[in-house]
């Protein structure tokens, strides 16, 4: 293995480690910001630093630029959709708010 | 195959499994659907893995994508009556009980049939050897758009029109002047809005990108139509109401010439003495493409539409609803 496989493989490894972090968040937080939060935290993180481990591996500037973009758009979208959930939530009635509560004794 | 290819591969065959079951089994609509999503999502995956990156592109865009869109917005507006899936085969017992068991007698005979199609698998490659063979002919360099165009353009046509028959089928039900009201649209919000304005023109040039990479690499009409399509879907989401304000003569159109121009193309080379759908070979790339242009155009304002009128559907039916 090259020096840049071993960079891979710590980026990586890093991302997956916020990936699970952020589902085990998203499954496990009380309320609805929070799990945002872990949410866009797995997708702002964990996808930067697997495009980052990726880099590692390509051979042209051009397909760096593409992985970047990727995470660009993901970002963007993420980060949108985020707000546009947290806005409605703010907005929804007492109902709304209810439902997503989890049950007594932890998430499902 | 390696190991870890391998054990990829088994994970993802399984994941599919438990998503189809819970697609069809989750307690409420609403699981019902993000589960069908997460299902065309990881069917996008399994055809990349199957080395199949046209269907996965297909799979990704449409499955995933825009009838997941369409899935949730029709659950907001039709589950009125309640979320429980249960409810769906009919609320007395008798009914209950019929509806599943067609239901489930059918999808065994469907399961059957695909084990019997698997275990009778064509020898020798099917009709591959054949499709290369052909390609110098065809007009274009992809051989999977060359069936699609070419070779079998009859298949592809109909296609088109179960798109086109589908939107007169939501005109049928709801007629024109559901569909018509510029005057209410979802409310503008300052970011979504300015994402829409980000993304909508980057989107139609993907749109125009893909349907160009089609000639030589995987992508066309349809995967093409699709981004067009998403990317009215958010125009429309920031409130923009581009199909509301677009003349009649413009989308009715808009929505017809694709299908009608593949037909006019289909019978104008007969006189000639070609066949239904046969293109005179030293014109093929260029029609080709010509009539992949209208068709994206096409695909991609009917799906926008089918959003749309959705939409618009359920805002009168809440209006209703509060008087």
């Amino acid at each position: 293995m090259f020096w840049n496989d071993w960079i891979t493989v710590l980026l990586m490894m890093a991302s997956g480690f916020f990936f699970l972090a952020g589902t085990v968040g998203l499954l496990r937080f009380p309320d609805l910001f929070s799990r945002l939060h872990a949410l866009t935290k797995a997708d702002n993180l964990g996808l930067g630093l697997l495009v980052l481990g990726l880099i590692f591996q390509i051979d042209s500037l051009l397909d760096g630029l593409k992985l970047g973009l990727i995470w660009a758009f993901a970002l963007l979208a993420g980060s949108t959709g985020c707000y546009a959930i947290g806005r409605f939530f703010l907005h929804s009635d007492q109902k709304v708010r209810e439902s997503v509560r989890p049950k007594e004794g932890g998430g499902e | 195959m390696s190991l870890p290819a391998g054990l990829l591969d088994g994970l993802l065959a399984l994941l599919l499994v438990i998503l189809a079951v819970r697609a069809l089994i989750a307690p409420t609509l609403y699981q019902c659907a993000v589960a069908f999503i997460s299902f065309g999502l990881t069917l996008s995956l399994a055809w990349a893995r199957l080395a199949a990156p046209d269907v996965a592109l297909a799979e990704a865009a449409i499955g995933a994508g825009l009838l997941g869109v369409l899935l949730i917005n029709s659950l907001r507006d039709f589950s009125r009556g309640g979320d429980d899936a249960s409810a769906i085969f009919g609320k007395d017992l008798p009914t209950a009980l019929f509806s599943r068991t067609v239901i489930s007698c059918g999808t065994l005979a469907f399961a059957a049939v695909l084990g019997m199609a698997m275990f009778h698998m064509p020898e020798g490659g099917g009709l591959t050897a054949l499709t290369e063979a052909s390609l110098p002919h065809s007009g274009v360099e992809h051989p999977v758009t060359a069936v699609l165009l070419n070779y079998r353009s009859y298949d592809t046509w109909l296609e088109i029109g179960v798109l086109v028959v589908a939107m007169l089928a939501i005109f049928c039900a709801g007629g024109f002047e559901g569909f018509r009201r510029p005057e209410q649209g979802p409310d503008s919000d300052p970011v979504i809005e300015s994402l829409a304005r980000l993304l909508a023109p980057l989107m139609v040039m993907v749109a125009g990108y893909l349907l160009w990479l089609g000639k030589a690499y995987p992508g066309g009409a349809f995967q093409a139509g699709v981004v067009l399509a998403a990317a009215g879907i958010i125009l429309q989401l920031a409130g923009w109401q581009i199909i509301e304000n677009l003349s009649t003569w413009a989308w009715k159109w808009g929505l017809g010439i694709g299908f009608f121009f593949f037909l006019a193309l289909a019978v104008s080379f007969m006189p000639l003495g070609l066949g239904f759908f046969e293109y005179p070979e030293a014109w093929a790339g260029p029609l080709i493409l010509v009539v992949e242009v209208l068709a994206t155009l096409s695909i991609g304002l009917t799906l926008t539409c089918f959003f749309v009128y959705f939409n618009g559907m359920g805002a009168s039916e809440s209006r209703r609803r509060t008087r």
